[in-house]
């Protein structure tokens, strides 16, 4: 590790200021968990830090605005398509145990459960999550299921990204070097609404994901969906939309058969290399079984 | 059989005991949990130095020229050593000296020092190490034993120019003869993998000088303290009351803190002779990981036939070990598995060649188990294989054959003196998980159609010589020393590793002694104190060092009841000594507290301190023919597993294991299962998650994000089932239990998927593709810098 100073602003008009000043000689921290490892390892040899813990603004969740005029008793709870906002510094275990999230993106919070091992779940953050950008992020498939958006701050002010268009490439985002991520904003789910988070690992915990998959959808019946949204982890350079699969979907009347053949079709939509975790044909079966099995949890009658 | 029992009731029944055979605390829990327990890299001495190696750059080159000019101008570099500064020994090594402590002629694999650099900062040696240069000569390079058997491969030592490091055999009966006679032949290659022994705490060693003596002494995580004094005082060209070494708080070991110790060792000792002042070294989780030496991966091909009832004839085995760059342990790693490799089995004929081989692969040396995990998953996989051919339950075939009293080894010892218990091990253990029943609905439950998730159970068995058998000179001492006020001291030439030494050696002499255990203290390990006890390795601490105690802690308590007998006006044969009094026995309130009998005696001017020694029963190994009495006893163990494996992603989940192992008499109930919960996790890890994958000698996996261990959550409800038939040799009856309990669990995994899924996988570990595929796709693998994650 070389030696750094670090800086910590009061504000997030400080922490862009510093950025704005060191440039690409500075780098935000926030829970560290995988910025003190590329440090340690020579990764990284930022001149800076930028540590953003004390912006305490940003490790709020809370609905931003209200889809329909409730009473006062309501005020807590969480109804369909509210607006529902996400600081970047909510830790991974702060998501998983919000009601509020709980209510509106239940696959947000499973993912935000099985992100690592309980310290790192107590030290990471979800904005850190998306600045590493990895393939294999878990908590980026449900944010691209629930089709959010990210807010950028930056010397030119705030900006609002759409997750797909935040990701770039192997960690890699759109974020410039002098910008912040404040945090993510989607529509809550209402209660036709059925989703789910499934990752495939080696073990329990602290297992990064060979594949992961986001699955949110409206029910119509009791075997059929519309406005499907799937993402996949871990299959290719950035999270990606299985929009063949999302296809095929709508609107049709599911049943074990015809959800083993849809789920097939992900073969479309995923790209997977080979590397340390798994083999490029082996991702690319499990991305498939992995929709399928849930899937097959979706329906009335379902095989299990 | 007749021996052992004669002996154990010579020790007295059960309830004689009042700490031996107890669930007592562990002596240095407390110091653990609190955090102060000193280990290596806690210490720091004033004007103490940082040394930082510099590791090969190819896995197989000649050095040209080692320039390191650049590097000693760097502000706070006091020194940078090469094989230059070695004023003794270049190399060591525990068979063949065949490893250097500081590379000069070659590189033979990436872990390799070349330069030491230290310096008062760690900042200050990592930017110096970037500015040595070397000049190499890259070499044709092997990464497999059989790339490094073929014609014409590159040699990586001049001594060994077949690359050989070593071949074993053992010769019984015929075996064509045997083939003959049978009536299936079944023949299968099965392969294991490269594994970390992933102990907590990475390498650390700091070394004083004493100028005044012209000598050193180093403190560090050193599972041998004897065997680095040899080879830091070899080096350093001083005899070796001129080294001392002192152990600290061990994290973890595993056979691991061996040669890498006495390696880390000479290094920090060179340069605190060379600058005059303490220098500390500690490896990096990934220093650590590519620098220290795993447990080996074997190929293995078994050739075993037998009669159509299940009687077996014949097996022939041929093994190959990849011994990696240097010989370190390989020869008597392979030496246990020649012995051991048929299993707990009467086999009338065999023939098994074992061959441990250099590559340019990191090397490969002592790991819990030693040359047992890898036959054992050959053999317990072959058994079950051999047992479908036959049509039939592995269980049955394994009773059928399996060792009794007075049965004949591969290696024609007969095992005549002590209980031969595999059978009880079996069945204990396939009662617990509820072995006949699950085998019948599982088998029945697969049949049906549909099931995503499928459940099966599988055993395995072996037996395991106790203690260093053939390999050498097996003996050890203690020192028991009682203080005035009754407190003791006990000294040994084991170590504590972790696995709980201290205890137990303080419950023998408190049980010998009859004080309290509280009274007891157990010193570190210090080379000046004690005689060499030779290394504490092959579990055996407890039978041998357990009987140096009893032996030392005897004397003194025969001293200390003759000053008793005076006082209280009786005889000593008429007194007991027990929870901190001793006693007239019948009559207890003729009593007297043992600090009371302590303070009398060294009033009396009596000798209160003994020195223990004991030397293990003879063995003898005939290496021509590979016969012989190979070890002077044997335990015998059985572990079980049910698993659920997920047709869907090749997941397997163990639900439940049960460990049957039998350790003789269990001389801390507690600690005894505590070993078979560790070894459980490890087995588990050696079955499912771990592999060190080396890519034409580069480490990919370098941490724990990718070297996967099983996590808390991973490890499934174990049932440790402990079985007790006392040794006629070991203390109050006592053998083994470090190493047994992780050598079992892998195949007992491999059977139960494959009576789940009707699968055989023969290669470790059993990884997700493999479960759901039947082999790996990984092989063509990207490099690091392209994965995606």
């Amino acid at each position: 590790m070389r030696p750094f100073s670090v800086t910590v602003p009061e504000s997030v008009d400080e922490a862009v200021e510093a950025l704005a000043r060191w440039g690409s000689e500075a780098r935000v921290i926030a829970g560290g968990t995988d910025l003190v490892v590329e440090l340690k390892e020579d990764r990284r040899s930022p001149a800076v830090l930028v540590d953003i813990s004390r912006l305490h603004e940003l490790r709020e969740i809370r609905v931003e605005k209200r889809a329909g005029a409730r009473g006062e008793d309501e005020a807590e709870s969480v109804g369909e398509s509210d607006v529902v906002w996400v600081g970047a510094l909510a830790t991974h275990a702060e998501v998983a145990s919000s009601p509020l999230v709980r209510a509106a993106a239940p696959l947000l919070a499973d993912a935000c459960a099985h992100v690592g091992s309980p310290q790192i779940r107590g030290r990471g953050t979800i904005g850190g999550n998306m600045c590493t950008a990895s393939p294999a992020g878990d908590v980026i498939p449900p944010l691209f299921a629930l089709e959010a958006s990210v807010d950028v701050a930056g010397p030119r002010g705030v900006r609002s990204v759409g997750v797909e268009s935040f990701f770039v490439g192997p960690k890699r985002s759109a974020l410039a070097p002098d910008e912040i991520v404040l945090g993510v904003r989607f529509r809550a789910h209402g209660p036709e609404h059925v989703s789910f988070f499934r990752k495939l690992g080696q073990r329990k915990s602290l297992a990064i994901s060979v594949v992961s998959v986001a699955f949110a959808a409206r029910r119509l019946g009791p075997d059929t969906f519309e406005d499907a949204r799937v993402a996949f982890g871990a299959v290719a350079p950035t999270v990606v939309r299985a929009r063949t699969v999302e296809k095929a979907l709508d609107g049709k009347r599911l049943d074990a058969a015809t959800a083993r053949h849809i789920s097939r079709l992900a073969f479309r939509d995923v790209m997977p290399i080979t590397d340390i975790r798994g083999s490029q044909a082996y991702r690319q079966e499990m991305a498939c079984n992995l929709l399928y099995e849930g899937l097959l949890g979706l329906l009335s009658g379902n095989a299990e | 059989m007749e021996t052992a029992r004669d002996k154990a009731a010579k020790d007295g029944p059960q309830d004689e005991f009042s700490i031996v055979r107890h669930r007592a605390k562990r002596v240095d829990a407390v110091e653990k949990v609190t955090g102060r327990a000193k280990f290596g890299a806690d210490l720091y001495f004033d004007g103490m130095l940082h040394a930082r190696m510099l590791r090969a750059r190819f896995p197989h080159a000649r050095i040209i020229r080692i320039d390191a000019s650049e590097a000693r101008k760097v502000p706070g570099v006091v020194a940078v050593i090469t094989h230059e500064d070695i004023p003794g020994a270049r190399t060591f090594g525990p068979v063949k000296r065949d490893m250097p402590v500081l590379a000069f002629d070659k590189t033979r694999y990436l872990g390799d020092g070349v330069a030491m650099i230290v310096a008062t900062s760690l900042e200050a040696a990592d930017k110096a190490l970037e500015l040595v240069r070397v000049e190499y000569d890259e070499l044709p390079a092997v990464f497999s034993p059989e790339e490094a058997l073929a014609e014409g491969a590159p040699v990586l030592h001049d001594h060994a120019p077949g690359n050989i490091v070593n071949h074993h055999k053992v010769r019984k009966g015929d075996v064509d003869a045997g083939f003959a006679a049978s009536d299936v032949v079944t023949e299968r290659e099965y392969r294991t993998q490269f594994i970390e022994h992933a102990y907590i705490e990475p390498e650390a060693a700091v070394a004083v000088p004493n100028p005044g003596e012209g000598s050193v002494t180093v403190y560090g995580s050193i599972q041998n303290p004897f065997t680095a004094r040899r080879v830091v005082a070899e080096v350093l060209g001083v005899s070796l009351n001129k080294v001392r070494v002192i152990q600290c708080a061990m994290g973890g070991s595993f056979g691991g803190k061996d040669d890498i110790m006495s390696c880390m060792c000479a290094r920090v000792a060179l340069a605190a002779l060379k600058t005059g002042r303490p220098v500390k070294m500690v490896n990096t989780r990934e220093e650590s990981i590519v620098e220290g030496y795993k447990r080996h991966p074997y190929v293995l091909k078994y050739k075993v036939g037998a009669t159509r009832d299940g009687k077996l004839q014949a097996m022939e085995i041929r093994i190959l070990a990849d011994g990696g760059a240097y010989a370190s342990m390989t020869p008597f790693v392979t030496w246990r598995s020649v012995v051991q490799a048929t299993g707990p089995y009467e086999v009338p004929n065999v023939k098994t060649d074992v061959y441990g081989v250099y590559t340019n692969n990191t090397y490969a040396g002592a790991m819990r188990g030693f040359g047992s995990p890898q036959i054992i998953f050959a053999h317990e996989s072959l058994m079950d294989e051999l047992a479908a051919e036959l049509g039939m339950d592995p269980l049955d075939l394994r009773l059928k054959n399996g060792f009794r009293p007075g049965s004949v080894t591969a290696t024609g010892q007969a095992l005549d003196d002590h209980a031969v218990s595999l059978v009880e091990v079996m069945q204990k253990a396939a009662d617990a998980i509820g072995y006949r029943e699950k085998r019948k609905a599982y088998s029945e439950a697969a049949r049906r159609a549909g099931t995503k998730k499928v459940r099966g159970v599988g055993l395995a068995a072996s037996y395991r010589g106790v203690s260093l058998g053939g390999e050498g000179v097996d003996a050890t001492g203690a020192i028991v020393s009682v203080q005035q006020d009754g407190s003791v001291y006990v000294y040994a030439g084991l170590a504590e590793n972790g696995q709980g030494l201290r205890t137990i050696f303080s419950q023998i002499a408190a049980e010998e002694l009859g004080c309290n255990l509280e009274d007891v203290v157990f010193m570190d390990t210090d080379t000046s104190l004690i005689p060499d006890g030779g290394p504490t390795v092959a579990s055996r601490s407890t039978t041998m060092g357990g009987n140096a105690v009893r032996d030392a802690a005897r004397k003194v308590r025969e001293t200390l009841l003759a000053v008793a007998g005076e006082m209280l006006g009786t005889s000593c044969e008429a007194l007991k000594a027990s929870g901190g009094r001793i006693f007239v026995d019948g009559d207890p309130g003729r009593s007297l507290s043992f600090g009371e009998v302590a303070r009398a005696a060294y009033n009396r001017g009596e000798l209160m301190a003994a020195f223990g020694w004991y030397k293990g029963p003879k063995v003898w190994w005939d290496e021509e023919h590979g016969q012989g009495r190979a070890y002077f006893t044997y335990v015998y163990g059985c572990q079980a597993a049910e698993v659920e494996v997920d047709t869907e992603t090749g997941k397997v989940r163990v639900l439940k294991v049960a460990a049957a192992h039998d350790v003789g008499r269990a001389i801390n109930p507690a600690t005894v299962e505590g070993q078979i919960y560790g070894g459980v996790a490890m087995g588990m890890g050696y079955g499912l998650l771990e592999e060190v994958e080396m890519a034409r000698g580069v480490t990919r996996t370098r941490n724990f994000d990718e070297y996967l261990i099983a996590t808390s959550m991973d490890v499934p409800e174990v049932i440790p089932i402990v079985v007790e038939n006392p040794d006629p040799y070991g203390p109050y009856g006592a053998k083994t239990i470090g190493e047994p309990t992780c050598e079992l669990l892998a195949p007992a995994i491999a059977n139960a998927v494959c009576h789940a899924t009707g699968r055989r996988i023969r290669e470790l570990p059993l990884d997700l593709e493999k479960v759901l595929l039947g082999r790996s796709l990984k092989a063509a693998r990207g490099k690091r810098g392209s994965e995606q994650a």
